[in-house]
This record gives C-alpha cells, structure tokens and sequence, in this order.
C-alpha cells in the first residue's frame, strides 16, 4: 500500500482503493458516486468557471468543507500551493495538467510512495498534451528514490 | 568521454521527459544537443532563459499631462522597444 493516492477523472479512477491519503482533482467530485469519498485536498489551477466539472467539483468541495489547493488567488483557495518553493527547489517550472502540480507537490511534502488512479492522459488531446508532463515528474520521483505505481487500467504509457 | 544518451527520434516525448526527470531527480548534469528536436520542445531548458528575460525587461507605464489620449510604453531589455499607440 502506497503512502498516498493521486486521483484523476480518467476511466481508470474506477477502483481506488481509498485506503490511504487521496489528494484529487477537483473536478473528480463533479463524478456521480465520487463526491462523498474521504479526500484530504482537491486541486484546481484552471478557473473553475470556464470547466463545467471544475465547477461542479467546486460546489461539491465547498459543500463539504474540503480543503482546495492551488497557487491561484481565488477566495475559495484554503490552501496555497508552494509553487515557487517547488521550482526553486526543483529548478524547473514543467507544470502544466492538475496532476503535473499534484506529483511535484507529493516529492516536496516527502512521501516515499504513492500510487496514480485516473491518470491515462488521452485519447482527447487536451489530456494528451499533458502526458509529457505528468511523465516527467514520474521520473523525478524515480529518480529521487520514491516508489509510485499506476492503477491497472492506466492508459499513460500509451 | 562525455556520457551520451542517443535517442532515436521516433521516441515519444512522454517517455524523454521521463527519462529527463528521473535525471533531474539524480541531480546528475545533463545537457540537451541544441541540434535535436528535444531541445526546442522541452520547456524545461527555458526556465533560465525565462528568469533572465524577465529580470532585464521592465515595462514602465506612465501617463504624461499633455498627452491627450496617447499613451507610451517603454521597456527596457535585450530589445529596447518602445511603443506608443494614439488616437485612430
């Protein structure tokens, strides 16, 4: 069991375990079914009022009393994503997708392990431009040491 | 002898920013051939650049009496450019 889960709103969501940490997607609250699981945060780096499941998610979120994370300014933002820490730390500013943030954050906070639910980043080529970025922070943590793996159904290596 | 990675350009990038991560992730030096289409599609070599532009660039907005409508932008950087837009 890994130390952490970092769930997106991909087909291969279906399964999480949740039986440790789960940092999300805020628009994975926007899924019928998901919207009571324990979630310690929720991300959201997008302007939730352009993205109908951000919003969703955001509702959800706020209903709840669930801490959302982001380095944006907006009023609904509980906690404050460390982003300039994180680059300066990394020397790197290779973010892009929700989950690109989530990982980085995941190696700052120290977990050794974590697991990816929901993340196939494709086939619609909004999530296929963000591959590359979620992979490369993947092998950040490779490479530092920490173990991660992904859910069975994960399509990202395609 | 410099240690060389060879990557034939049939590679997808997600599998180069991966391996580029997990040498990030090492702390091991690397370089990207300027050459190779990686270099020019790999954000991650602009960052530098991106903190010395944006230490170099200041764009001054003023409003002078006198000056109707007109409105002057200097900025001041590699390019020293300066623009003033005025009535149509």
């Amino acid at each position: 069991m890994s130390d952490l889960i970092l769930l997106g709103q991909a087909p291969s969501m279906e399964g999480c375990p949740f039986d440790t940490e789960v940092w999300a997607s805020l628009s994975v609250l926007s899924h019928k079914g998901w919207e009571d699981k324990p979630y310690s945060k929720l991300f959201c780096f997008d302007e939730p009022e352009g993205k109908a499941d951000e919003n969703e998610g955001l509702k959800v979120a706020q209903a709840r009393g669930l801490t959302i994370v982001s380095n944006k300014p907006w009023p609904f933002v509980i906690e404050k994503y460390p982003l300039k820490d994180i680059i300066a730390k990394y020397d790197t500013m290779y973010f892009r997708n929700d989950m690109s943030y989530m990982i980085a954050l995941a190696l700052y906070k120290g977990y050794k392990s974590f697991s990816l639910w929901g993340v196939d980043q494709g086939p619609e080529p909004m999530y296929l431009i963000g591959k590359k970025y979620v992979t490369y922070w993947l092998g950040m943590a490779t490479g530092m040491g920490v173990k991660w793996e992904l859910s069975p159904e994960s399509k990202l290596w395609l | 002898m410099e240690n060389v990675i060879n990557l034939g350009d049939g590679i997808p990038e997600h599998v180069v920013t991966f391996l580029i991560g997990v040498l990030k992730g090492m702390k091991v030096p690397y370089e990207i051939d300027p050459e190779s289409k990686w270099y020019r599609t790999l954000k991650e070599r602009q960052y530098k650049n991106y903190l010395e532009l944006k230490e170099q660039k200041r764009v001054l907005i003023q409003m002078q009496k006198g000056m109707g409508t007109h409105i002057l932008i200097t900025g001041e950087g590699k390019d020293d450019t300066t623009v003033m837009m005025g009535e149509r």
